[in-house]
């Protein structure tokens, strides 16, 4: 009911801030005006300003003769326009006039929107015709095409980050325009902040923060304090409402209740399996080289499929085609050293980075009880463009990264391998392509020596994809984005030695077709309708597997090498209604079905990342995630609001079957198949009070229930990991050019877990006794605070290439369980304790870092 | 300098923290006793026994007996029932024999439980000899390695063994409570028995050494190999699944026994 009240006042008072403008009152008389004179009394008498090109309203000869005696500004504004073609519509608080557009009369304008320093194409930037009232924002590759009418036109440009350009463009017949924005170097300077959307003024009502995706820039990264002492993007998406720590202070996520295998994470358009660096403490994603990360988790368009929960799209950066750079930087944790700059210049260029491990002491605190050895890490990015001509571009992406671990006993090693090329092609100004070739490959394994035997595992799973997109302009409120993509999945031993065991062979083909129609209905209701046809086949490679039904009898398949099994086809389709309230707020209603077809049926580890993926097939089905969502977003004064609630049924989850046992290469014979029901209510409020200071609160609430036939007593049951309650505030001071200030405050409910309530011991040795019921126990609530302060270094002497960032995780030393576990006592294997891990201690870290 | 006092501030200011702890929970006060039967069918046509006790550690030779539960054993010649005779010891009330390839549903209640387990039949097998290594070599210090057992039998199949040693007092001889050894159809065959010197007791010239052998159903086999797994394998055990159970409703058991055979040793003669 509060909840309900507080949705009230939210909306009615955001409702009334938006409609203030156009239902201002006033009372005016006209005697024989031209339509300019009139607007120009009205700028006096009430205040609001006008927006126009000055040729069409001087167009309309007919004087205006009319009285109004307190009346609102919409009502005078339909009065004196009645047949003038012209429309008006409130937007960054003031009231544009335009005309539409006539198709008899238009031409194309199309090209890319690039950072004039470096030469990078900018996504998701947005060229406006105010005088016309109509935009478009570049695609994904940084493309846009447009009609517009012949003629003489004010545009304006803009991208995060970037200075708006204000410009004039005549356009007689089809034309490619190539904008150029130069960076916001006040800024930069400044703040080493980039701009977000929220630091600027709306031009558009397009430019409201979005619900069906959010955005994040490093800029954004900058003004949350770097957790254990490293900015990192996956940290970074934590804080927003939806989205939760795997483990808490771990780096890896979770959406809406579905596990971390429902998160289809792509660097440069290539899935990427294990995301995480030292025990996962740190993404694999290198923030120095990100250019921007989009996350969806309300709408996901079609173009997107194989996972059911949420996608990140993280995109890398290009290199300077017109300079050389270095930068780098050192902390307790790890160095980093990037370089980019012209191969050839304006033509092609490169990026590379490289990141390792230093000393990394309080991880071995952490691991002592373990006797693990110290954990070690390094990965490498690269990237290299070519601009063959205006019409073709082609990119080279790779990525290598490894982690290492071990003990007296054991050798632990893991990593991913991901390598990609790319080719734009514009067919025509309307139809741009994008042709994919990517390789993925999670790679592991382990030797484990013990008195009684020795063992040693390999895996290592590839996805090796081809993507072909299109998107056509058909118009310019109409966009269509359709392709295909088929992947070959086999899992083999990989690198880890001939003479180690493998987990599971399989052997999968994961393709789809998809398509979406992005359309403007009128100016308040947009609609994103897509279709995606999953298509998934196993493919037999020899062997035989156990699988588990509810009475926990087990089945066994022989699966014939080569031979194809369990073709399945699925109709995905992806809806987003949008319909703006105001001049600043905006409903939106999404409805998303997704398939996923491919499992993580790895074994429960704290330390490990041992990530076991198996396909589909017709025993273990694929994952259905059926999802609707209602949102709100709106803007005033000097706050941003986001609210959503969502409701997610999602069919084929997987349970692990305890206790019963299965061996190591028999794991699908320990799961069981079940439905998970989400319900959830999401918001994010930011407040930016001054230039020097301002803040963000998020809240979630996540209530998740599954029901596994032969798990529970048949009963539902909270899922493994659940947070109900989610809490995060973060502030950024910018207190002068020198010195930046940042906190960050995490609350959330403790995990369910599933904790043994007894012991057993067998030779000696004590081994835990579970009850049949799950998750009925909870980790203690979780709290930590986080500060971080920047210091930029030589600002009197204009020699801002360095800073240091000085970095304080869980200020108060509060212990924070964020795993517990049974473990033998020290010296007693016959007696068992209950052990927890906090992954986020105390950690005083300062980070030196450098750009040039 | 001023650069260089930055770096020495990096080098020395990077301190870490961190705190770890145990949540008040020690399993070891929640040591739960579990029933463990252990039933012997032999092809010897006698009345046929059973063995019921409580512990909270399988393979521990101090186990608490117990005669309050309720057992029969469904048969091809018809329902066996079990009656306690003392000290966790079970008699059926006729005799009976076991006729190798055929099923027998075991079924127990205790405290209200009900457990059961149906378990084939497996082949005869024969215990030839038993060989110690050569026994000049250990007058001192008194250990043996392993001791050798010659065997022959007409299927494939599986064998455990108990072994207890007699000085001044019987003793028994710790081998892990999964150790199975496979046996081939031949007349004789050679298995080597591992010692664990760190628990064995010293075995002297003189010694009697018994070693009663028991060959194995497949679906104990079975479970004895998926114990070895769960407890040999760190990255199976990781703590997150029950050991497994040989009878349904979490009861354990060793219900090898179809088979039974004994021989006695004396160590240097």
């Amino acid at each position: 009911m509060r909840l309900a009240l507080w949705l009230f006042i939210v909306f009615f008072v955001s409702g009334l801030n938006a409609q203030e403008l156009l239902d201002r009152k006033i009372t005016i008389r006209f005697q024989d005006q031209q339509l300019e004179k009139c607007l120009k009394e009205i700028e006096q008498k009430s205040g609001v300003h006008f927006s126009y090109n000055a040729k069409q309203i001087r167009a309309v000869s007919k004087p205006i003769r009319q009285t109004f005696e307190d009346k609102e500004i919409r009502f005078v504004l339909d009065q004196l326009l009645t047949g003038t073609g012209l429309q008006y519509e409130e937007m960054g608080g003031q009231i544009t006039l335009y005309q539409l557009v006539s198709n008899e009369e238009t031409v194309i304008l199309s090209g890319y929107l690039r950072s004039k320093a470096s030469g990078e194409h900018l996504i998701g930037a947005r060229i406006y015709f105010p005088s016309l009232g109509i935009g478009c924002i570049t695609n994904t590759y940084g493309y846009y095409a447009i009609d517009l009418p012949k003629g003489s036109h004010t545009f304006q440009a803009r991208s995060i980050g970037m200075q708006s350009l204000i410009s004039e463009l005549n356009l007689q017949e089809d034309r490619v325009f190539n904008i150029e924005l130069s960076e916001d170097t006040v800024m930069l300077h400044a703040v080493e902040v980039h701009a977000d959307s929220s630091d600027e003024k709306i031009v558009n009502p397009k430019d409201l923060p979005h619900l069906e995706k959010t955005v994040i820039t490093p800029g954004a990264i900058a003004k949350v304090p770097p957790a254990s002492g490293e900015r990192d993007l996956l940290r970074h998406i934590q804080q927003l409402p939806g989205v939760q720590p795997a483990g808490g202070g771990r780096s890896n996520f979770t959406v809406r209740g579905s596990g971390t295998g429902g998160n289809l994470i792509l660097i440069d358009e290539i899935p990427i399996y294990h995301p995480t660096h030292l025990l996962g403490l740190y993404s694999i994603i290198n923030t120095d080289a990100l250019k921007s990360a989009t996350l969806y988790k309300d709408y996901i368009p079609a173009r997107f499929g194989t996972r059911s929960a949420s996608v990140l799209q993280v995109h890398k950066q290009e290199g300077d085609l017109n300079r050389y750079h270095i930068s780098g930087g050192i902390s307790g944790f790890m160095g980093r050293l990037n370089l980019q700059g012209p191969i050839q210049k304006n033509k092609a260029s490169f990026y590379t980075s490289f990141r390792a491990s230093t000393f990394p002491g309080a991880l071995l605190s952490i691991l002592s009880d373990r006797d693990l050895g110290s954990p070690t890490f390094f990965d490498w990015n690269g990237k290299i463009n070519y601009r063959i001509n205006a019409n073709n571009r082609i990119y080279f992406t790779g990525y290598i990264g490894r982690d290492g671990l071990s003990d007296s006993l054991s050798d632990y090693q893991w990593g991913n391998n991901a390598f990609g090329f790319r080719w734009n092609h514009i067919i025509n100004a309307k139809t741009f392509s994008n042709l994919s070739l990517t390789h993925s490959a999670f790679l592991y394994g382990f030797e484990n020596s013990n008195t009684y035997q020795s063992v040693s595992y390999g895996q290592r799973v590839v996805t090796d994809k081809i993507t072909y997109d299109f998107t056509y302009f058909m118009n310019n409120s109409t966009r269509i984005n359709y392709g295909l993509s088929a992947a070959f999945i086999p899992t083999n031993k990989g690198n880890f030695g001939d003479a180690a065991d493998l987990f599971l062979q399989r052997q999968a083909i994961e393709s789809g077709l998809y398509a979406t129609v992005e359309q403007q209905i009128n100016k308040r209701l947009e609609l994103k309708l897509g279709l995606r046809i999953p298509f998934s086949m196993h493919i037999g490679t020899g062997d035989t597997t156990a699988y588990l039904t509810p009475e926990f009898d087990l089945t066994e398949v022989i699966y014939e090498r080569n031979k194809l099994y369990d073709p399945l086809v699925y109709l995905d389709p992806r809806i987003l209604l949008k319909y703006r309230l105001g001049a600043a707020s905006q409903l939106q209603l999404a409805g998303t079905i997704t398939s996923q077809n491919t499992h993580i049926v790895n074994y429960i580890n704290n330390f490990l990342p041992i990530e076991i993926w198996t396909p589909s097939t017709s025993y273990l089905r694929p994952e259905r995630n059926y999802q609707v969502s209602l949102g709100y977003t709106g803007q005033w004064k000097k706050w941003d609001l986001s609210a959503s609630a969502y409701v997610k049924h999602v069919r084929n989850v997987l349970d692990y079957a305890s206790p019963i046992f299965t061996n190591s290469t028999d794991i699908e014979s320990n799961l069981l198949a079940g439905n998970l029901n989400v319900q959830g209510f999401e918001l994010m409020m930011t407040y930016k009070f001054t230039s020097w200071y301002s803040t963000a609160f998020s809240y979630a609430y996540t209530r998740t229930r599954q029901k596994v036939e032969g798990i529970n007593y048949d009963e539902d049951y909270v899922a493994a990991g659940n947070r109900p309650h989610y809490f995060s505030w973060s502030q950024f001071f910018n207190w002068s050019k020198k010195w930046q200030f940042t906190t960050n405050y995490i609350w959330h409910s403790g995990a369910a877990v599933t904790l043994p309530n007894g012991q057993f011991v067998i030779d000696g040795t004590a081994f835990p006794l579970y009850e049949a019921n799950r998750n009925t126990e909870r980790l203690p609530t979780f709290r930590r605070l986080d500060l971080a302060f920047r210091r930029q270094l030589g600002v009197k002497k204009k020699k801002d290439h360095w800073d240091l960032t000085f970095t304080v995780t869980n200020f108060f030393n509060r212990y924070n369980p964020s795993v517990a576990f049974p473990d033998h006592q020290t010296g007693q294997p016959d007696q068992l304790v209950i052990r927890s891990i906090d992954y986020s201690p105390l950690m005083v870290s300062m980070s030196l870092n450098f750009r040039y | 300098m001023r650069f260089k006092a930055y770096i020495l501030m990096l080098l020395t200011i990077a301190v870490y923290g961190c705190k770890k702890d145990i949540l008040d929970l020690d399993l070891t006060d929640h040591q739960q006793e579990r029933i463990i039967g252990e039933g012997m069918i032999t092809q010897h046509f006698k009345k046929q026994r059973f063995f019921f006790s409580l512990s909270s550690n399988l393979g521990d030779v101090n186990q608490t007996v117990t005669n309050e539960a309720n057992l029969l054993i469904k048969t091809p010649a018809g329902i066996m029932y079990y009656t306690p005779i003392g000290g966790g010891w079970y008699e059926s009330e006729i005799e009976f024999q076991g006729q190798a390839g055929f099923n027998y549903t075991i079924q127990f209640t205790y405290e209200g439980e009900f457990h059961e387990v149906v378990t084939e039949m497996p082949e005869e097998a024969d215990i030839k000899s038993l060989i110690l290594p050569d026994t000049g070599s250990f007058s001192y210090p008194h250990f043996a390695n392993s001791i050798t057992i010659e065997m022959s039998s007409e299927a494939n199949q599986m064998v455990h063994f108990d072994i207890y040693h007699v000085n001044q007092e019987w003793q028994e001889i710790t081998l892990p409570v999964y150790q199975q050894f496979s046996l081939y159809p031949d007349t004789s065959q050679i298995i080597t028995v591992p010692f664990d010197n760190a628990t064995s007791p010293a075995i002297h010239i003189g010694d009697t050494l018994v070693v009663v052998s028991k060959t194995l159903s497949n679906d104990v086999s079975d479970y004895l190999q998926g114990l070895q797994s769960y407890v040999t394998s760190e990255v199976l055990n990781s703590q997150y699944y029950n050991p497994p159970f040989y009878y349904s409703n979490g009861a354990y058991g060793l219900g090898y026994g179809t088979f039974i055979d004994t021989i006695y040793h004396v160590v240097g003669q």
